[in-house]
């Protein structure tokens, strides 16, 4: 029982590395650095377009700062079973958390410093900073973040489960003060601030003091390893993600649209595509994203690629669809071919990947209408829509079905 | 002849969970698997529907064999799986015209079949509902719907009475009945033994993989030598003798 944490922690970290392994596996890895980068090299041109003094910079880094602290939640690592099994188990629970508390506490104060780290050019442009000034600056990061993660202990506590509202609102709402105070008024201040809300966070949300309630802390940490599995979903297939869904009654033409009528599985996949939140979540943010990206960007070529790359993201992330009912037996005892399956599925596919590639061509155009860029995008889409769906396509459902 | 298993010795991975084992079930019949848990009732509905392949042995349907003819296969038979299986993503409406795009059936006739189902199990305003969220009860009403509705010849339906209330379970054991007149053949796997003894026609009983009595009741109590006692009595024999052996 009393090394029950880091049992569970090694075993939380072997789950972490098998899918880190499979995350740099993937192709979609390449475009994402490709992505960063392409981030990393626009905040670079950006900054000395910048002069000292503007109005709302100090603004903006309060928000980043605040947004910051949330960044990193407590790790309680309980699982469903646990009230049953760890019920008799008061002291040890509360020595648990202490450890949980601790991992949780490095992970979330290394993400906080990177964060940290990110801001500061930002900082040292608009800002004068002396060398004060950006130690404080740090230590009221990383205090704030720690009273954040206490606070948290107590969002999972019978004691303080009456007042969650509060609590949550507090987690904001205390580190956005924080942050006001340090950059509209002094680091410093700031920082002495920071010290006294960490002293009563630690005063009031000691695990010691505090027994766990039950429900919400493996509510919580479902909730929390679920944007785990989500995010690692986006690379590989996550078994435990399943994603929401949602009934979206007003896509019921869009779903007509796409249905091939008598096909079981055309039926099928279109549902699963329109009210999964999980798949459709994705295609329709990164879609998006796509559009304002293309429609900000001037440079052609870079225009051009980016387009060709998030259109090459979006039908990736459509693949997992292929396989996302096999869990379900019916599926095997439908008296259809999987050659009827197939073509469903690339069906579908290539009226999602067109319908997609389209608004993105078309939000290149951008705010000049810029009719060259439309013409080259356009022509590229269409390439590589017809390569997706074909080419790429059956390399997939191949790979997919030898790995059955 | 419907339903043909010969020699099937079959199971999930390498070790063979079935050992030799034959039945058959005729068309009009309905025919009761009986087993203790584990005793292999589900690993052989499983290769019945096709989800697992037999080691040896061989399985036919109306001289239709799984591996050669799938799809006409398939055509032939509806499922009622233990514990209810459904589409988080699909309405009961949805659930039901997908069955119907499946087994190819025509849909206005199959929507008749279906309206009455409903009623019966008191679904019929629920059709705009994610089953997915339904109790037990109702999921498994949901399944009955859908399998009953298709022109199936052969009906399995494993465990099929729990988390049912008493009134569905007398509406189902009636749907077993009609369809029985229609020359379908049900097999059922179960552990309510009063119901089973009172409506099947055959049994099978199943212990550690293989068949260790089959037939009627009459057969079963000549078997045992004990003729006025009811198929839990007999079950409960046979079921001790096999774990003293």
């Amino acid at each position: 029982m009393s090394n029950l944490f880091s049992k569970r922690r090694q075993r939380h970290f072997m789950l972490l590395l098998k899918y880190w392994r499979l995350v740099f596996n993937d192709h979609f890895v390449i475009a994402l650095f490709f992505l960063f980068g392409a981030l990393a090299y626009g905040y670079s041109q950006w900054l000395p377009q910048l002069g000292p003094h503007l109005w709302w910079s100090r603004w903006l880094l309060a928000l980043w700062f605040t947004v910051l602290a949330q960044i990193g939640r407590l790790a309680t690592l309980v699982e469903r079973p646990d009230p049953v099994f760890l019920l008799p188990q008061v002291s040890h629970m509360q020595r648990y958390l202490r450890q949980a508390g601790r991992y949780s506490l490095i992970l979330g104060e290394l993400m906080t410093l990177a964060g940290a780290f990110v801001a500061l050019p930002f900082a040292l442009t608009t800002e004068k900073m002396t060398t004060i000034s950006i130690v404080a600056v740090f230590l009221v990061a990383v205090m704030t973040k720690a009273s954040w993660l206490e606070t948290a202990q107590g969002l999972i506590s019978q004691q303080w489960v009456r007042y969650r509202r509060w609590l949550r609102l507090a987690q904001w709402g205390i580190p956005l003060v924080i942050a006001l105070v340090t950059w509209l008024g002094t680091p410093v201040m700031g920082a002495v601030l920071a010290l006294v809300v960490l002293v009563i966070s630690v005063y009031l949300f000691n695990p010691n003091k505090l027994t766990i309630d039950w429900r919400t802390a493996v509510k919580t940490e479902d909730d929390r390893m679920y944007s785990v599995y989500r995010f690692f979903n986006l690379f590989t297939d996550v078994p435990k993600v399943q994603g929401n869904v949602k009934r979206r009654s007003w896509a019921n033409g869009l779903i007509r649209l796409l249905t091939v009528p008598g096909h079981p599985w055309s039926y099928l996949y279109v549902r699963g595509l329109v009210r999964n939140t999980d798949i459709s979540g994705i295609v329709i943010r990164l879609t998006l994203l796509a559009m304002v990206v293309v429609f900000l960007v001037p440079i052609t070529w870079l225009n051009s690629a980016l387009a060709v790359l998030f259109i090459y993201l979006i039908a990736t992330q459509l693949m997992p669809l292929f396989d996302q009912f096999d869990g379900n037996v019916f599926t095997h005892l439908y008296p259809v071919s999987f050659d009827q399956r197939r073509a469903d599925f690339q069906g579908l596919l290539i009226r999602v990947t067109a319908l997609v590639a389209l608004l993105i061509v078309l939000a290149s155009l951008g705010m000049g209408l810029n009719w060259q860029q439309f013409g080259i995008n356009l022509v590229l889409a269409i390439i590589e829509v017809v390569l997706l769906t074909r080419l790429y396509f059956r390399v997939r459902i191949k790979k997919l079905s030898e790995e059955n | 002849m419907a339903l043909e298993i010969k020699n099937l010795v079959g199971g999930y991975s390498q070790l063979p969970v079935l050992k030799d084992v034959s039945l058959d079930v005729q068309p009009g019949e309905l025919v009761g698997l009986i087993g203790l848990n584990g005793a292999g009732k589900s690993t052989t509905i499983n290769h019945v529907i096709g989800i697992l392949r037999p080691f040896s042995g061989e399985i036919t349907l109306n001289g239709l064999n799984i591996q050669n003819e799938p799809e006409k296969y398939k055509r032939q038979i509806a499922y009622v799986p233990e514990t209810p299986i459904l589409y988080d993503e699909l309405t009961l409406r949805e659930h039901l015209e997908l069955t119907m795009d499946a087994y190819g059936l025509d849909h206005d006739q199959a929507w008749q079949r279906a309206h009455q189902l409903l009623k019966t199990f008191r679904l019929d305003n629920k059709l705009d509902w994610f089953p997915a969220n339904f109790s037990k009860g109702m999921k498994q009403k949901v399944m009955i719907c859908c399998a009953f509705m298709t022109d199936a010849k052969l009906l399995i339906v494993d465990e099929p009475f729990y988390g049912l209330d008493p009134l569905a379970v007398h509406d189902l054991l009636g749907l077993i009945e009609k369809k029985k007149e229609a020359g379908v053949a049900v097999l059922m796997s179960t552990h309510v033994l009063d119901t089973a003894q009172r409506y099947c026609d055959r049994f099978v009983l199943l212990a550690d993989g293989k068949v260790r009595a089959r037939g009627t009741l009459d057969e079963l109590r000549k078997l045992g030598d004990r003729p006025d006692e009811s198929l839990d009595e007999i079950y409960l024999h046979l079921a001790r003798d096999g774990q003293h052996e």
